[in-house]
Order: C-alpha cells, then sequence, then structure tokens
C-alpha cells in the first residue's frame, strides 16, 4: 500500500451503531472507493459487517472488520479482527464482541442509549490470551483509559495504563491519534491528540491515525445531532452535543494536515506524519479480511451427521432411500404411468440435490420438522419448498407437488448455490417450545436465533425530532399519531397528497417548528433503531458457529445472531424460518375442543377436499376468520369467483397480490372460471399447464414452463430466466426468447411457433413481469385455507372459540364476537365459576356457546387468573373475595361485567356492583368499626341501604353505575361488546336516518343510494390496478361487515376522520361486485355519535 | 481544567501572523505576544437555536485560535480563544485565566 498517496479509514461507525452512526455501510464504503481497504468498526457489534464486505467486493476494496467496545469502567476500545488467517482473527473479533453482551450483575444506562459495559481487561485477557494466537489488533484512542488518563493529565496514569496492555497484547496494541479538533481541554482536540502522540513517540508505541468516523460528509452531522439527542433522551442544547462537524471520511490530503496540526503541537519532527500514515498502513495490511478463506463465503455449513444420529453415514445414500421408503404410504396407488413420472421427477430432484452436496441439509430440516410433529405441534412447510417432492416424502411439506404441478426446480434451480430456504409454519403459541426444542438437539455451539434491526419511521422518527428539538410534548403527539405507517421521506409527499393529514399540512406552512421537525424527521428515515429477534429465523451451522458470528441474549434464553437473513446466505449458514402462526394455533385449539366435547379426533390433514357445504361457505362471501381471504378485498374477490375446488383457493390466493391486480390478472381468471368468457388458451402447447388456471398465466410456475418450452431450455434455466423479468437486461431476454422460440420446429420441420403468437406470448410475460407468485407457496396456504373453512363450516362454535383464543386474523376480537353471534352462537360474559384462561366451548342445556375467559379482562395479573380458577366453584362473592384474593379494582370491574351475577341470584348488577364496592371498600375501612357493623354481610343478601346509611355507604351507592353502563364497561374492559352489540344505543337514531343493515344490502340494485353505519373494523389501503389511493373502511354493525370504498372525493369530504372515528355512518352508492358481493362506493362520513346526519348537497 | 472567567468579549482586534500561526495582538490598547504555540480548533453554531425561528438549518464551521501571549510591558500573561473572521483580523470569544 502506498501510504504516502493514500490513507485508510479504520474506525469507522455506521449507523449499525445505533444512536451514534449516520450512514449505512455501503455509502461509507463508496465514499472510500479509491482508497485500497475500509474498514467498519460499529459499537458493540458486527451488525453491519457482511454488508460491508460485499459492498468492499462491489468497490474492489479490501475489507477491514472490527468493532467498538465498552469496558467496565466506560472507557472504550476498539478491536480490529485479523484476516488471511483462517477465520482465526474473526473467531476472536466474535467472541469478544459476544463477551461483551454478557453480563453478570448491573448494567450501565446512559439515557435510552444505554450499553452493555462488561468486559473488564482481566476477560479480554481470558479470550485473547492463552490461544494459538492473538487475532485481533486493539487501539487505544481518545476514549480509552490511556487517552483518558492523559485527558486528565495523569501522564503516570496514562503510562501505567499502556504498559498493562503492552505486556498483555505484546505488539497487539496501538495508541490511535484522533483530532477533531475540538475544542482545546476535550477529548479529540488538538492538544490531547498530541499528548497520546508524544507518549507513543516516546514509549516507542505503534501508534495509528483514524478520524473515528461517524458520518460520511460533514452536512450530516444534524442526522448525528438528532441521534444523539434521542440517545440522550434530551434536547438538543441540555447536553453536550458534538463539538464540531469534523468526523467525517476525510479524504487522504487533509488526514495528512490532520497528521500534522498533531505532529506540530507536540512539536515533533514533521518526519512523525510519514511515521503515522505508515504504521496505519501497516496495521490495516494485517487485518484485511479474506472472505473466502476466513468465513467459508457463501460455503454451506451445515450441523454434522452425528448430531441427528448418522455418524458415518452417507447422507446421500441416506436421503435416497428414506425417499424411497416413504413412497408407498406417501404416494399410495399411483397409476402406472403415474409412477413413471414419480420415478423419473424424484431420480431428478435426488441427482441436483447430490451435485450440490445438499443432502445433508435435507436431511437436517426433516429431522427438525419431526422434532417439531414429535411435540404434538401443527407444522406445515410454506414457499417454494413445498414444491419438491423430497421435502414431501420426508414429511416436510404436506402438499403433493405432482397432484398440484409444482416444479422443483422454481426452488433449487441448478444455478442456486447457497442453501435454499425452507420455511415452517407452526404453532404462534408454541413457537418459543420448538426453539428450546432445536437447541436442546443441537447444542447451543450449533443454534442460534435470528436478529432484526427495527428501523425508523415516521412515527418513530417524529418522536425522536421532536424531542431533539425540544417541541411540546402535546405538538409532537399530535403530530406522530397523524403519520401512519409512513417511511419518513414520505411524509411531505403525504402531506400534500392525503386529505386526512390536510389540518396538519396547513399548520406546516404557518410554522416554522413543524416544518423543522417534519424534514429533519426524514434525515432518520429507516436508519437502524435497535436490535429485536426475527420472529421467526433460527440460524444453525457446524460446531463453528460462534465463531463464525457474535450473538447477544435474545431475552428468551438462546442467544441470537448479530446478523441478520440478508447477511446468511454470504455466511453459508443453515436459516430456517419456523414461523408462528396463529391460525395454525387455532386450528390446533378447534380440534381439541372438537374432541374435549365429541371425543372425535379431526385430522385436518386427511379432509377431504372437495366438500360442497366448505365450497358454499367461501363462495358466500362470509369468510371471516378463514385464512387468509377474510380480508374486505378478499371477501369480494371470492365471492365474485365463487371457488369450487382446491385449484380456485389456490389461485385465488396467488391472484390477491399486488401483481396480479396492477396486471389485471383477476377480471379474465373469474370471467373464465365463471364461464363468461371461453378460455383462449395463450398457445395450444400449453393447454395441459394452464388447465389448472382456466388458461390464465398466474404462477412463477407457468412462466417457467413457457419459457423453457419457447426456448428448449431446462426448466432450472427458466427459473434463472424468470428472476430477472422485469429488471435491466429485459431488452436481452427479448431477443434471445423471440430468436429461440422461432427456431423452434415440430417434427414435420414447421414452426411450433407463429410470429404473432410469439408476440403474443411475450406481451404476457413482459406484462407478468417478477410479479405472479409461486404456486408452491399458494398451494401450501391454500391447504390452510381450507382446513379453517372446514372447520369454521362443520364446527363453528369450537372454531370461533379458537380464532378468539388466538386471534390469528385482522379483524379486532369484538368483531369475531359479533361473527359468532351472526351464525347464532351464544358468547357469554365472565362468570366468576364458569370461565377460565382460556376460551372455552361451553354447553348449558342444549345450547352450546363461547364462554369469556378471565384473561380477556384488561390488567388483570396472571397471578389473580390463576388463583381465581384455583379457588373455583365459589358459593358468593365474599366467598370468592376471601379465597381468591382479587385486587379492588379486578373485583370492582369483575363485578361491573357481571361476572358475578350468578353468585347472587335475586340481585341486579347495580346491587351487585354496591356490595363489591363495599366489600372492597371494607378491607379499607377494617379499622372502622362502626362501618363494619353497618354491613353485616354474607355476601348473599343485598344489603338494604336506609337513608342514614352512613357517609362511606351512601357515596359508594351513588357512584355505583346504572345497567344501562354494563355496553359502556365491556367496551372498556374487555374491548369487546358482549351483552349487546356496540350500535345498538344508537339503533333508534339510525333507523329514523334510514340505514340500511349490512345483511339487507345484497336486496338492493346497483348503485342505489344508500346510508349505512357501524363499527370500524379494518381500515386498509390496497394497491390498486392506477395506484392511486382507495381507502376501504369495514363497518360492522352486528348484521354483518359492510365494506366501503373512499375515492379521492370521497377522501378529502372525511378528512381528518379517516382513520380516526371509530363509528361512522357512510351514504354512498351500492356497488355489486358479483352474485354475494356489494360494497359501498362512499361519497360522505361522519361520526354519528358526534353530529347529525350532514345535508347532502349532490 | 480551565476556570473560565467571564469578561466583556466579543470585541474584533487586529492580529499578525507569521508562518500560519498568531504571532502577535492587540487587545485593549495594548500589544500582545504570543508566547505558546497556538492550538487551532473549530466550533460551529447551534443549528438549532435559529432553526426554530425560521424552520431552517444553518450550518456553520468557525475556525478558532486558542492563544496564550503576554504584554511584555507588564509581564500579564493571558489566554484566549480566537474566531477567525478576515485576514488580519479576530473576534475574542472568550478569555481565560
Amino acid at each position: 500500500m502506498n501510504s504516502a498517496m493514500s490513507f485508510v479509514h479504520l474506525h469507522v461507525n455506521s449507523c449499525f451503531s445505533n444512536h451514534y452512526g449516520t450512514a449505512w455501510p455501503e455509502e461509507l464504503v463508496a465514499a472510500q472507493s479509491d482508497a485500497a481497504a475500509a474498514a467498519l468498526t460499529d459499537r458493540d457489534g458486527v451488525y453491519g459487517a457482511i454488508r460491508h464486505i460485499r459492498a468492499c467486493q462491489q468497490h474492489r476494496l479490501a475489507p477491514i472488520v472490527g468493532a467498538d467496545l465498552l469496558m467496565a469502567d466506560m472507557s472504550s476500545l476498539t478491536v480490529l479482527a485479523h484476516g488471511h488467517d483462517h477465520g482465526y482473527g474473526w473467531a476472536s473479533l466474535s467472541r469478544l464482541v459476544s463477551a461483551a453482551h454478557r453480563v453478570a450483575g448491573q448494567t450501565r444506562r446512559r439515557g435510552s442509549n444505554w450499553r452493555l459495559a462488561a468486559l473488564s481487561f482481566e476477560r479480554v485477557k481470558q479470550l485473547l490470551t492463552g490461544g494459538e494466537a492473538i487475532g485481533v489488533d486493539l487501539l487505544l484512542g481518545p476514549d480509552s483509559d490511556v487517552g483518558r488518563a492523559v485527558l486528565s493529565g495523569d501522564y503516570q496514569g496514562a503510562l501505567d495504563r499502556w504498559r498493562d496492555w503492552q505486556r498483555l497484547l505484546p505488539d497487539h496494541v496501538h495508541l490511535e491519534i484522533v483530532n477533531h479538533y475540538a475544542r482545546p481541554g476535550l477529548a479529540g482536540s488538538v492538544e490531547h491528540a498530541a499528548g497520546l502522540l508524544a507518549l507513543a513517540v516516546d514509549q516507542g508505541a505503534s501508534m495509528v491515525l483514524t478520524n473515528a468516523v461517524r458520518y460520511r460528509q460533514p452536512a450530516d452531522v444534524v442526522t448525528g445531532d438528532l441521534l444523539d439527542a434521542a440517545g440522550a433522551l434530551l434536547p438538543l442544547g441540555d447536553f453536550d452535543a458534538q463539538g464540531n462537524a469534523e468526523a467525517w471520511l476525510k479524504p487522504a490530503g487533509q488526514m495528512r494536515q490532520v497528521a500534522a496540526d498533531v505532529v506540530a503541537a507536540a512539536s515533533l519532527s514533521p518526519s512523525v506524519v510519514d511515521q503515522l500514515f505508515d504504521q496505519t498502513a501497516a496495521l490495516a495490511d494485517r487485518c484485511l479480511i479474506d472472505p473466502d478463506g476466513d468465513l467459508g463465503w457463501c460455503q454451506p455449513k451445515v450441523p454434522e451427521m452425528a448430531i441427528i444420529g448418522l455418524s458415518g453415514a452417507d447422507p446421500q445414500a441416506v436421503l435416497r432411500q428414506r425417499c424411497w421408503s416413504a413412497l408407498p404410504q406417501r404416494m399410495p396407488t399411483p397409476t402406472k404411468t403415474a409412477k413413471a413420472q414419480i420415478i423419473s421427477r424424484l431420480d431428478n430432484e435426488l441427482s441436483v440435490i447430490e451435485g450440490f452436496g445438499f443432502a445433508s441439509y435435507f436431511l437436517v430440516v426433516a429431522d427438525i420438522v419431526d422434532t417439531i410433529r414429535q411435540m404434538g405441534i401443527r407444522a406445515q412447510a410454506r414457499g417454494s419448498g413445498a414444491g419438491s417432492l423430497v421435502n414431501y416424502l420426508l414429511g416436510v411439506s404436506s402438499v403433493d407437488p405432482l397432484e398440484h404441478d409444482l416444479l422443483f426446480e422454481r426452488f433449487l434451480g441448478e444455478q442456486r448455490s447457497t442453501l435454499p430456504d425452507i420455511d415452517v409454519d407452526v404453532e404462534s403459541a408454541r413457537r418459543h417450545e420448538i426453539y428450546r426444542a432445536i437447541t436442546k438437539r443441537y447444542g447451543l455451539n450449533r443454534v442460534t436465533l435470528l436478529s432484526m434491526h427495527n428501523q425508523y419511521r415516521a412515527r418513530g422518527a417524529v418522536r425522536d425530532v421532536g424531542l431533539a428539538l425540544g417541541l411540546s410534548a402535546e405538538m409532537i403527539d399530535d403530530v406522530a399519531k397523524s403519520l401512519w405507517r409512513l417511511d419518513a421521506d414520505q411524509i411531505a409527499e403525504a402531506l400534500e397528497r392525503r386529505p386526512e393529514l390536510r389540518d396538519l399540512a396547513a399548520r406546516v406552512r404557518h410554522q416554522p417548528q413543524l416544518r423543522l421537525l417534519l424534514s429533519m424527521s426524514a434525515r432518520l428515515d429507516r436508519l437502524p433503531r435497535h436490535l429485536s429477534m426475527h420472529p421467526c429465523g433460527v440460524l444453525l451451522s457446524d460446531q463453528n458457529l460462534l465463531s463464525l458470528t457474535a450473538t447477544q441474549p435474545s431475552g428468551l434464553g438462546i442467544p441470537m445472531s448479530q446478523f441478520d437473513k440478508d447477511d446468511i446466505d454470504y455466511l453459508g449458514l443453515l436459516k430456517l424460518d419456523v414461523l408462528g402462526v396463529r391460525m395454525q394455533s387455532a386450528i390446533a385449539f378447534t380440534i381439541d375442543e372438537i374432541e374435549r366435547h365429541s371425543g372425535q379426533r379431526v385430522d385436518a390433514s386427511q379432509l377431504p377436499d372437495d366438500d360442497p357445504a366448505t365450497f358454499a361457505a367461501i363462495a358466500s362471501g362470509q369468510t371471516l376468520g378463514m385464512f387468509q381471504i377474510e380480508s374486505p378485498g378478499q371477501r369480494e374477490l371470492v365471492g365474485k369467483m365463487r371457488p369450487d375446488c382446491m385449484a380456485d383457493l389456490v389461485a385465488d390466493i396467488s391472484l390477491f397480490r399486488p401483481g396480479p391486480m396492477k396486471g389485471n390478472m383477476i377480471t379474465p381468471y373469474v370471467e373464465a372460471k365463471l364461464g363468461f368468457s371461453s378460455t383462449a388458451i395463450l398457445h395450444p402447447r400449453f393447454r395441459s399447464f394452464l388447465a389448472d388456471s382456466h388458461g390464465v398465466v398466474i404462477y412463477h410456475e407457468h412462466v417457467l414452463r413457457i419459457l423453457a418450452d419457447c426456448m428448449a431450455i431446462s426448466l432450472a434455466e427458466a427459473d434463472e430466466l424468470r428472476r430477472r423479468l422485469g429488471g435491466s437486461t429485459m431488452g436481452e431476454i427479448e431477443t434471445d426468447f423471440r430468436r429461440r422460440a422461432s427456431q423452434r420446429r415440430d417434427q414435420q420441420g414447421q414452426r411450433l411457433f407463429t410470429d404473432s403468437q410469439i408476440d403474443k406470448i411475450w406481451s404476457v410475460l413482459q406484462e407478468f413481469g417478477s410479479f405472479g407468485f409461486c404456486k408452491a407457496h399458494a398451494a401450501a396456504f391454500a391447504a390452510t385455507t381450507y382446513q379453517s373453512a372446514w372447520l369454521k363450516t362443520h364446527h363453528p362454535v369450537e372454531f370461533m372459540a379458537g380464532l378468539l383464543e388466538h386471534d390469528p386474523g385482522m379483524y379486532p376480537k369484538r368483531l369475531l364476537v359479533a361473527e359468532a353471534k351472526r351464525l347464532g352462537i351464544a358468547v357469554w360474559g365472565i362468570d366468576a365459576n364458569r370461565s377460565g384462561d382460556h376460551w372455552r366451548v361451553e354447553t348449558q342445556g342444549d345450547q352450546r356457546g363461547i364462554r369469556l375467559p378471565f384473561t380477556q379482562l384488561k390488567g388483570i395479573a396472571q397471578a389473580e387468573v390463576q388463583r381465581l380458577i384455583a379457588g373455583q366453584p365459589y358459593e358468593s362473592i365474599a366467598d370468592l373475595l376471601a379465597r381468591a384474593r382479587p385486587h379492588r379494582p379486578t373485583m370492582r370491574h369483575l363485578a361491573a361485567l357481571g361476572a358475578f351475577d350468578q353468585l347472587a341470584p335475586r340481585a341486579n348488577r347495580a346491587g351487585i356492583i354496591a356490595q363489591v364496592r363495599l366489600l372492597t371498600a371494607r378491607q379499607q375501612l377494617a379499622r372502622q368499626p362502626q362501618q363494619e357493623a353497618l354491613l353485616g354481610l354474607d355476601g348473599q343478601t343485598l344489603i338494604e341501604i336506609g337513608a342514614g346509611g352512613g357517609g362511606a355507604v351512601a357515596e359508594v351507592v351513588a357512584s355505583a353505575e346504572a345497567p344501562t353502563d354494563v355496553l359502556a364497561a365491556e367496551l372498556d374492559l374487555l374491548g369487546i361488546d358482549v351483552s349487546q352489540h356496540v350500535l345498538d344505543p344508537w339503533r333508534e337514531r339510525l333507523n329514523e336516518w334510514g340505514v340500511t343493515p349490512a345483511d339487507q344490502l345484497l336486496k338492493l340494485r346497483n348503485n342505489s343510494s344508500v346510508l349505512v353505519a357501524g363499527m370500524r373494523v379494518a381500515s386498509q389501503t390496497p394497491p390498486t390496478k392506477s395506484g392511486k389511493r382507495v381507502v376501504f373502511l369495514s363497518l360492522d354493525d352486528g348484521s354483518g361487515v359492510v365494506d366501503c370504498a373512499f375515492f379521492d372525493e370521497g377522501q378529502r369530504r372525511i378528512g381528518p376522520e379517516l382513520f380516526r372515528a371509530p363509528l361512522l355512518a357512510v351514504h354512498g352508492h351500492t356497488r355489486r361486485t358479483g352474485e354475494r358481493g356489494i360494497s359501498i362506493t362512499a361519497d360522505l362520513a361522519w361520526d354519528f355519535t358526534q353530529q347529525s346526519m350532514p345535508t347532502l348537497d349532490d | 481544567m480551565y476556570e473560565w472567567v467571564v469578561m466583556d468579549v466579543g470585541e474584533l482586534i487586529p492580529v499578525w501572523l507569521k508562518d500560519g500561526l498568531p504571532d502577535r495582538l492587540e487587545w485593549r490598547s495594548r500589544h500582545w505576544l504570543v508566547s505558546r504555540r497556538p492550538m487551532p480548533w473549530i466550533d460551529r453554531m447551534p443549528w438549532w437555536v435559529t432553526a426554530a425561528v425560521d424552520g431552517e438549518v444553518h450550518l456553520g464551521e468557525q475556525a478558532m485560535w486558542r492563544v496564550q501571549a503576554i504584554d511584555p510591558s507588564s509581564g500579564d500573561v493571558v489566554l484566549m480563544d480566537l474566531a477567525v473572521e478576515e485576514p488580519g483580523w479576530c473576534r475574542v470569544t472568550a478569555v481565560i485565566e
């Protein structure tokens, strides 16, 4: 490296140093493209390391990776990993970083931006010495213990600390000279740097120059200030902000000046500048990471076979044997042709898998799925993995890929060299159990969880920037609340366009503070904010996992890797998405409840897949609670399409996505399906594989087959092309496609595809772009959709209880209760003697209904619930109070909700509430005997309260709630209107206005003027064909759900209430969407509790 | 580290340079000779103060010198921060004892 011409920044923090760094690793690397190497040294982690290495590869720079670690004495240490040592240095760095997160005892906090301070000198000594090498170099800079001693003028202290480090790691510690031109007397001043430099020269210590970079360019200092304020939880001006904007990636020339000023201040010879540059370059050379040699870049690392009991076995032989022996059971009675097809498919899959050396990977995945199933937990592979016959035979997937015409090549082509993704949906409620079981089986040295960085979006950015700018809490809150699901850099555009933000937009024009708030918030857009556990990722590798990834605690007792999902392929780690799906839990719950009541166990995977009642229920559009088809748009689509077989469900799920919607694929499908238009198949040769979609190209699998047939290429090659569709190489693909298709000939030498056919096929492919959907994925989803629909149709009580228990969908629980009632299922409130800690199916006489659990009560403690259940049955309220000892508010809430009604059958609700108030007040009044005597409670008797009943008693009664307030109590304490519908108190007014109930809408003609009302249950802005925003509000009025679409004009008229008011009346026109479907195109909406009906002027 | 003494500062004073560094200056009608190597440093305006008024962010960095000077006639020593304003002129921003 020519040190005179170039300079390597060895100390660089990216935005992965949360609340500190301001730039992404990629931006930082791009800005250093004329250097020889680029380093990344984030705080307490290597979160950005893989992105950094990838960026370095792209810019042909050598990567350097390290970390800034906080020591227990709050000094800091910068660690750089050695490279080209078969990963030894990387492993040392990983271990140090992991250790920095392992804290015994207390942690210290500094504002919200607190960092763990776990490492001591002794711990560093333990971790780095005693091995065959050290593996890392350490930088002792201005914030190190040595640097701090220099700053405070304690030269002897600095010398002692330096000698300690030097003795510990001879030749591996360097004094780091940082000159930020800070105010003299502060860290980072010329004076401070000169002091450290003098020490280095005096002691003959190695010294390196860095700029302790935290932003790419000076202007980014503002972002740094905002992050500092967010970290300190203080407004700017209330803490010591950065002194200037010097901590940026200065080019080599400026770094020479930086060094020269320090050297001059230390009264040293100018040649020391060259020494600094030389030693910095020499250290950089020692720390260049070799991704292949050090990390096994992209090389799969799979657990050793011994772990799954196959020590010494040949994984390929085992895989073959397991697949063949599963054939008779998984595919019992194939026809002769089918048999030949199965055999050739299996052979092909196995040879591709063997070609990649992935056999052990498949065995591990199968082993994990087996482990999950042995725990009695529902597991269902999803994604392209369901396209593999091997996965089906191993039991990983439960969808027969031949039956659904799913392609293996979509999952694992010939080009792929990284491990394919296999995702498994499991019961969400038991997800953590699974993580623990996997960890137990494979060992803590082979398993970690995956992490992810939560990023700033509009709301969080506004809150943190508002705090930084010292704005009032009300102002911040007001703005933050109105920014709904926005990225921070979309705020300006949203203000201009969205009617519900027009009040805010007007204020922004007149208030500079607000303007500043919003423009500053955009600076934080998408910056990582804090690390959390990925919702489903589990990482596995061989026993060297912890040498490859630094970890930190996840809160589950299993460490999580500092790397995220995008890093995993490059490290060659095996990632299994074990995704907790609430619907899987709801289905498991439903099946248990059915068994509890009927003694019969339903096997959801063995249901007949052509049940007419189930399909009739789906086609009715009353699909609330059915997996994937309950959203307003889906209810409309299934009502229109009227699916009557599994293939339709698979298509439905695939069509309801942004791509197919924009590509207008829905209408042709529905029309062909319903026989309105004859199926114009794209080309006769495609008839066989387009039959499953009535001739419409929907699936990735279709595109693969079309490309393969037209171009005479393999399906694997076709998948590579498909991935590039819609990209920058579209022109090349088209040329190639046209040339090859026109060359295709049949046996007579006739062209297979005419020019006009090629035009037509290409236009479909082009439109399809990279959209469309993987059929394997949809087929796996559809299986669950069907199961949920079947259960809702045949076991509605148990199924609705399951939904209420696990809350799998998009709607609030109160709507599920309304739906249950609509189905004629009784829903009973909390009862002291009957409720438990789960929603339960209950039989009363010949009526079966659903009982609310104690746990639904807001604010009730788990311990209270357990005591309440343990003490059942209770004879009286006093008995319950004495034995279950709920807290006073819990007692009062239970009383208000009627949970004690059965314990005092002769009393009315108001009386019971009064009694409970007395009982609970009694504990307070215990020291007042005259009051106690007055009560004379036996728990069953309602107290007679006379005229002179005493001050405390009168007060209690005066505040007792009237029975008419029961609904309010239910909404407040349960979030569910159990005893009556939330609209009931308003019915009279609504009837006067002529509001049409949801279940009467189908009687209206298309485009009738109509008034509807209800409680908001969903607000959505789905993708549309035109790209214009349409807001869908779904309202529930007790008779059903009505979906109202607000287009531009409608949005403008409703304004800020659009996303705010819970109870709405909507005026509009009916729009028939099919035989069973109707929705409202809204032109006016208002909060009917606040405002009487506005005059309709048009 | 230093005791800050609040004095009436802010005046613009003539400063003579030698090899690019402050060498002599005139302050409060006295001539001062720089007696230690001046330390360069960089200060900045707190952008959030002005931004609160007009909603705009103005970034301004200011080149500074920390200077120790002696009045040879009296032997008085002064330590001061000088903001470089225009050639030959600096503004005294702090005087430190």
